[in-house]
């Protein structure tokens, strides 16, 4: 069974934002879009900027150090032919009350 | 950069300074197992021997130990730059600026705060020597000077291609020009790093109008794709349009850096060696380590005779401790005209000169005597 923490409250988190958060080892990148919550590996896997810093367009954030693009609802690059390649891991979100847990 | 008819004699040359760049923030440890270190000691360990092979400045990223990954540890960094500092005392430590620091505990959120995070690079304790300052806002398509046989077997698919293509990197005037100042605070010296021509015009202007006073170093991160690429005349128009007075490093991707090294070791300019941007020998499919790039950069300088920087020499050569207290200085001693005094028309020289050599006979346009008039 999956254990979530709490990373943030939905006040603080507001739409259109993201945020950087600490679970253990793992940076998580946690975002809003819309009212719905999602969250990525925080490490851009580029050269390490962090994702939850960099600005949200829409679903798609922009990483703060070399500009790669991600979704942050699926975790892959927009507009990528389909398959695998460089896609950063998506992580379950839940939303307790007002608390927005993430689980690694 | 003002050739005479000397400056490509190795004797009147700089020393060359090569930059190691050995700790390859875009790759991970499985993409090359036997040059890409892991541990505190092994990351140590690569300075002294980068330095050992000859290299003078460390380009510096941390790995963490923990995840393999690049660390985003405040105090990590703090700590990695001590152990080097005491591994490699006489070496230029030379700190990558594209790095930002996670909250430093569980339960902590950090959020965009404009470029906070970025600035905290100027806070490293022990303060390295210099920190790369991106200047100038470019689309980085890192993919379009390199086919899929240049990449790792990970990232060799049409799918990472996209993401790299799509890359920009974020160097707005609201970013470098506060990180400047807090450098010049910190006792840092900046290291700029531009991707082409219009970056270095951003630079002088910032001189110009007084934004940055002192020594002008840098590097050129030429991948092409919005930045400059491996056209050599490109990269002759650098040399051509560099200051005089300021000192610059040359470093495209993958196999074209030695063509490039080649070119600029002969024409006096500077080197950097790593697998952050190249994983290879000049034969395709062939690996090479970063001490071997650096061994074999030296060779090149051998051949042509142009000597190696020691590490006395290099922050010589790059004004280390030097500081500038005002724009005047700062455009003399680089060999730049002086800003245009009101009202004043023309070319602008220094007004103690005309900018005329004193002759004796008549000169054309370009200083030389005229035939039959002497």
């Amino acid at each position: 069974m999956a254990e979530f923490t709490k990373v943030t409250t939905v006040d603080k988190l507001p739409p259109g934002r993201g945020a950087s958060v600490r679970i253990g080892a793992t940076d998580v990148a946690v975002f809003n879009v819309g009212g719905v919550f999602h969250a990525i590996d925080g490490v851009c896997p580029h050269q390490g900027g962090l994702l939850g810093l960099g600005r949200l367009s829409g679903c798609v954030v922009k990483c703060p150090e070399h500009g790669m693009r991600f979704d942050v609802t699926t975790g892959t690059s927009p507009g990528a032919p389909p398959g695998g390649g460089l896609a950063c891991k998506v992580f379950e979100v839940k939303v307790e009350g007002d608390d927005v847990m993430v689980s690694v | 950069m003002y050739f005479t008819d000397d400056s490509l004699l190795p004797e009147n040359q700089d020393p060359l300074i090569i930059t190691a760049a050995p700790y390859g923030p875009m790759w991970l440890p499985e993409d090359y197992p036997t040059d890409i270190d892991v541990s505190w000691d092994a990351q140590v360990q690569k300075a002294v021997d980068c330095y050992n092979a000859g290299a003078t400045v460390l380009h510096i990223h941390v790995r963490d130990p923990q995840t393999g990954k690049i660390s985003k540890n405040f105090n990590e960094y703090n700590d990695q730059i001590g152990r080097l500092r005491n591994a490699v005392p006489k070496m230029v430590l030379q700190v990558g600026g594209s790095i930002s620091f996670a909250p430093p505990a569980d339960g902590e959120m950090a959020q965009w705060q404009g470029y906070d995070t970025r600035h905290m690079l100027t806070e490293i304790n022990p303060k390295p020597d210099q920190i790369t300052v991106a200047v100038g806002t470019s689309q980085w398509d890192i993919t379009s000077i390199s086919s899929l046989q240049d990449w790792p077997d990970r990232m060799a698919n049409e799918q990472t291609m996209w993401a790299f293509a799509n890359m920009s990197v974020d160097a707005l005037p609201d970013f470098y020009i506060e990180h400047l100042k807090r450098l010049k605070t910190a006792g840092i010296q900046p290291y700029f790093a531009l991707g082409h021509i219009h970056g270095l015009e951003i630079v002088e202007r910032l001189i110009r109008r007084g934004q940055y006073m002192g020594p002008v170093n840098g590097f050129f991160s030429m991948g092409g794709g919005g930045t400059c690429g491996v056209n050599p005349f490109d990269w002759m128009e650098l040399v051509r349009r560099t200051p005089q007075g300021s000192i610059w490093t040359y470093q495209t991707m993958f196999r074209h850096s030695y063509p490039l090294a080649a070119m600029m070791i002969a024409l006096g300019q500077h080197t950097r060696a790593g697998i952050e941007e190249n994983l290879w020998d000049t034969t395709p499919g062939k690996r090479l380590t970063s001490v071997q790039m650096i061994e074999k950069h030296v060779r090149m300088a051998k051949e042509l005779g142009r000597p190696v920087a020691t590490a006395e020499e290099a922050r010589e050569i790059m004004k280390l401790g030097v500081t500038y207290n005002s724009t005047e200085e700062t455009l003399l001693a680089l060999g730049l005209p002086p800003n245009r005094p009101a009202g004043e028309r023309g070319f602008i020289t220094y007004p103690d000169t005309t900018g005329k050599v004193a002759s004796a006979y008549r000169a054309g346009s370009d200083g030389h005597a005229l035939a039959g008039e002497y």
